[in-house]
């Protein structure tokens, strides 16, 4: 004779929907989700940065900039006030050998720190500034701009804007409170990559003493003119420059063993300085009348600075130059960055997660909360503890367990057949509370079907675990609904809150752990780039398969005696 | 095959012991478990049904332990006392469910539902919730579930309690019924009247033990017929002894250590006599008087009188 276990099963269904209180059960499952739902579908407010912007095309150290943030309210409701941030920090580029390289961790800590109004860190820490105006409320659909003065100084500077940085305004959508100023020439870049400004620098007026002498004396005349040429004219760094020297003898006679001498480097004081080495080229040449005679140096300069190069010509001796002040050219030069499409590639990997917005309060993560402290943590279990414990408690009140447990029926099959149909009811009832809330909430702006992907399907891995281990529970103890309410309010909330072995044994942790890897907002991505996500909701599914298989072993132990 | 066979059965719940060192075969056909309240004749039918296990001892139903055992239960039916179950379905519902939890296919199981509603004349309340039905109907209905699967052995726990005196005879004639279709029937009282209306073999229970099984009429001969013992608690065992001798109410006295033993066939005229001597005889000290043999006669007057 075959096990009748869709009878039984049927039964069971039967018996959780005549339940007491199973209406107030659904309700419990359903309503606070609803609201929920129902008040972030009512308060769509959201704020947009739409751009930032420069009032100068060509930024150079020590410009005075005015930054311009657009922001817009592309929710449905008026917001109140609310501040506007510009962060401005250094990315800290500097040159190892032949490459760039960013300090990564000192940028990510300033991009946390200027989102963090209560701290101030030190600028000697973060390099960089933070200038914060505020915004007087935002009607519905209204813009606003918001201007921001910042001196430029040299160096790669990424150039962000933030709406409402300390989270005044509960939003749909945070995602869209930033944005990044984008020099001329990067806007084909795509949206959410650094893109660095870069500051050349203002080329200094004080270069290298000129040297004495240079007019000679004699009675020869040697009218010497020196000129110099370099190319690129705005090298890049890791170019290399070309320089050429070219002294000219326009005199009326030929100049004899005359001295030449090309120099280019740092400056400092007035002098070259030996850091790094300079570049220095000194010739003796004999120039006929109307001859020239050239030095060439192709040099890379090692550092984003400013260089210059001197070239000098000086009569020899017993000639007079009588015109010496072309005898001598000093010309700057300063290194910018390489290219932005090259410099962007170089920073993408050490950048990119910067740039993610820090994680904050939405509304929907009100909604993200409510669900999982409030859903989670205790509505979903309670209504598992309903459905699940009196597997055999509510049988035995009805009088009708001997009736069951005298009939042709394994004893294992009992709490399984309990298990599925309590599973099916308040796993109904969740599914109707959040596929509800979603209902409210999809139509409303920043809808995303995340909201209801992942809810469900974390509520039913959780309703799993929590269902089967009260079905055990239900199978050993006598009294289940008293053990189980101290399980879900002092092991799984209390214990599992202030001691951190304990929250290892919880299911709400592995169920946390599961879905908290798969935010809302983004449904659920069922291969996640982390394993440990996966790895969780195993952990969650395999013991409630684990709790199912005890409670079918000890119900195959298990007496009733009156 | 013995329908119920128990050796040195032994069921205690924390202190207290409900069935003690039990060991009994009961044979084929209808057997009155028979006992006082509290005697342990619901734990005996709790372990042959399998809803508990024996704490010590064996035992056997239609030859199989019955716990945990499917292939058994499809052979017995079980009336257990209490109301009956799911009482917001109709009679019709309720004893179809029964069968389809006993494995019958879903129209097999409403045909066999409304069979045995029939037989236990509940045909015409059968479209009725079972809560709307009177106390002998809903006893009625148990027999009707416990049968929905055609079971070998009925197993009936206090059936007839609390039912008025025409449904008393209507189920007294169902199982009458039942095992003249050869069907042996286990079934618990404490009202012996009611057992001697269905069958003359009973298994008579007090204290957990086993007290007699056997045909009714010979029990009660044997008690009769039987002489009793009785005990009394002496310091001078001899001259106590001497002076119960040769009483025409005293079978036989034997002198233990601090106590004398006496057999007798009427011991209400040896209570008096005893009384009588030990007024008159001031040398003598009966410290107590105690009988072994009354404990069953005791339980059986209680029952027969009940």
């Amino acid at each position: 004779m075959a096990a009748p276990i869709g009878t039984l099963f049927g039964l069971s269904l039967r018996g959780w929907l005549s339940a007491r209180g199973v209406w107030a059960a659904f309700a419990v499952a359903l309503v606070p989700m609803l609201l929920t739902g129902s008040w972030v579908a009512t308060h769509p407010a959201d704020v947009e940065v739409t751009g930032v912007f420069a009032d100068l095309e060509r930024i150079r150290d020590g410009d005075e900039v005015t930054f311009a943030v657009q922001l817009r309210n592309v929710g449905g409701v008026d917001v109140g006030g609310f501040n506007v941030s510009l962060s401005v920090f250094h990315a800290l580029p500097r040159v190892e050998g032949n490459r760039l390289v960013v300090n990564n961790e000192t940028g990510r800590l300033a991009w946390e720190m200027s989102a963090e109004t209560r701290m101030r860190p030190s600028r000697d820490f973060f390099q960089g500034e933070r200038l914060v105006e505020r915004v007087e409320g935002l009607p519905a659909g209204a813009s606003t701009t918001v201007t921001f003065s910042w001196q430029a100084k040299f160096g790669v500077w990424l150039v962000l804007a933030q709406a409402d940085p300390e989270d005044a305004v509960g939003e749909i959508n945070e995602r869209n409170n930033l944005a990044q100023h984008r020099p001329p020439g990067t806007e084909a870049l795509a949206r959410g990559e650094p893109t660095p400004l870069v500051v050349p620098f203002r080329l200094p007026e004080a270069g290298p003493r000129a040297p004495t002498g240079l007019e000679g004396e004699g009675e020869t005349q040697a009218n010497l003119s020196v000129r110099v040429e370099f190319a690129p004219r705005e090298p890049r760094l890791f170019e290399f420059v070309n320089i050429t020297a070219t002294v000219v003898n326009s005199g009326p006679e030929p100049v004899e063993n005359a001295t030449f001498r090309l120099r280019a480097g740092r400056v400092d004081g007035g002098a070259f300085s030996i850091v790094p080495p300079v570049q220095d080229q000194l010739r003796t040449v004999s120039l006929g009348v109307g001859n020239s005679s050239t030095i060439t140096i192709s040099w890379q300069p090692p550092f984003l600075e400013t260089y210059w190069i001197q070239a000098y010509a000086q009569p020899p001796a017993g000639a007079l130059d009588p015109s010496p002040d072309d005898n001598v050219v000093a010309v700057p030069f300063g290194m910018l960055m390489p290219d932005h499409r090259q410099l962007v590639e170089d920073l993408r990997p050490l950048l990119a997660p910067q740039l993610e917005p820090p994680p904050r309060a939405t509304i929907k993560a009100f909604y993200q909360a409510i669900f999982e402290f409030l859903h989670l943590h205790i509505i979903l279990p309670f209504v598992a503890l309903f459905y699940a414990a009196g597997v055999l408690a509510d049988e035995r009140e009805r009088g009708t367990l001997p009736y069951v447990l005298t009939r042709p029926i394994p004893r294992w099959l009992l709490p399984l057949a309990k298990f599925a149909a309590g599973f099916v009811v308040a796993a109904t009832a969740v599914i109707l509370g959040i596929a509800a809330a979603f209902a409210v909430m999809f139509g409303a702006p920043g809808g995303d079907v995340g909201f209801l992907t992942t809810p469900l399907l974390a509520s039913l891995a959780a309703l799993f675990a929590y269902s089967a281990f009260f079905v055990l529970l239900g199978v050993l103890v006598d009294r289940p609904y008293l053990v189980g309410v101290a399980f879900v309010l002092g092991w799984e909330t209390i214990a599992g809150a202030l001691v951190p072995w304990v929250s290892n044994l919880t299911i709400s942790h592995h169920v946390r752990k599961a879905f908290g890897g798969w935010p809302m907002d983004q449904g659920v991505q069922w291969a996640p780039a982390e394993g440990e996500p996966t790895t969780a909701l195993l952990v969650v599914l395999l013991s409630g398969v684990a709790f199912l298989v005890a409670a079918a072993v000890a119900m195959k132990r298990r007496e009733f005696p009156a | 095959m013995n329908v119920l066979a128990c050796e040195r059965l032994s069921r205690w719940y924390g202190d207290v012991i409900a069935v003690n060192d039990l060991t009994v075969e009961v044979e084929p056909g209808i057997t009155g478990v028979l006992g006082p309240n509290g005697a342990g004749k619901t734990s005996l039918l709790r372990m042959a049904t399998g809803l508990v296990r024996p704490s010590a001892g064996t035992i056997r139903v239609l030859g199989e332990d019955p716990w945990d055992n499917p292939a058994l239960a499809a052979r017995v039916g079980y009336v257990p006392e209490g109301d009956a179950p799911w009482r917001d379905l109709s009679g019709l519902q309720c004893a179809t469910l029964a069968a389809r939890l006993s494995g019958l296919a879903p129209g097999r199981a409403e045909e066999a539902a409304r069979e045995k509603l029939a037989r236990v004349g509940l045909s015409s309340a059968m479209d009725r919730r079972v809560e709307a039905y009177s106390r002998g109907m809903r006893q009625k209905l148990k027999f009707a579930l416990a049968l929905a699967h055609d079971p070998e052995l009925l197993i009936l726990d206090e059936p007839l309690l609390g039912t008025d005196p025409p449904t008393r005879r209507d189920l007294v004639q169902l199982i009458k019924g039942l095992a003249a279709e050869g069907k042996s029937v286990l079934v618990s009282t404490h009202v012996l009247p009611d057992v001697e209306a269905m069958t003359q073999r009973i298994l008579l229970v007090n204290h957990g033990r086993l007290m007699a099984y056997g045909e009714v009429a010979k029990i009660r001969d044997l008690l009769e017929r039987y002489p009793r013992t009785v005990r009394l608690a002496t310091p001078s065992p001899r001259p106590v002894g001497a002076a119960l001798w040769g009483w025409e109410s005293v079978l036989s006295v034997a002198a233990e250590e601090g106590a004398v033993v006496v057999r007798t066939r009427d011991p209400q005229r040896f209570y008096e006599d005893l009384q009588r001597m030990l007024l008159e005889r001031q040398d003598l000290a009966v410290m107590s008087v105690t009988s072994p043999d009354e404990t069953i006669e005791a339980v059986f007057r209680y029952l027969v009188e009940a």
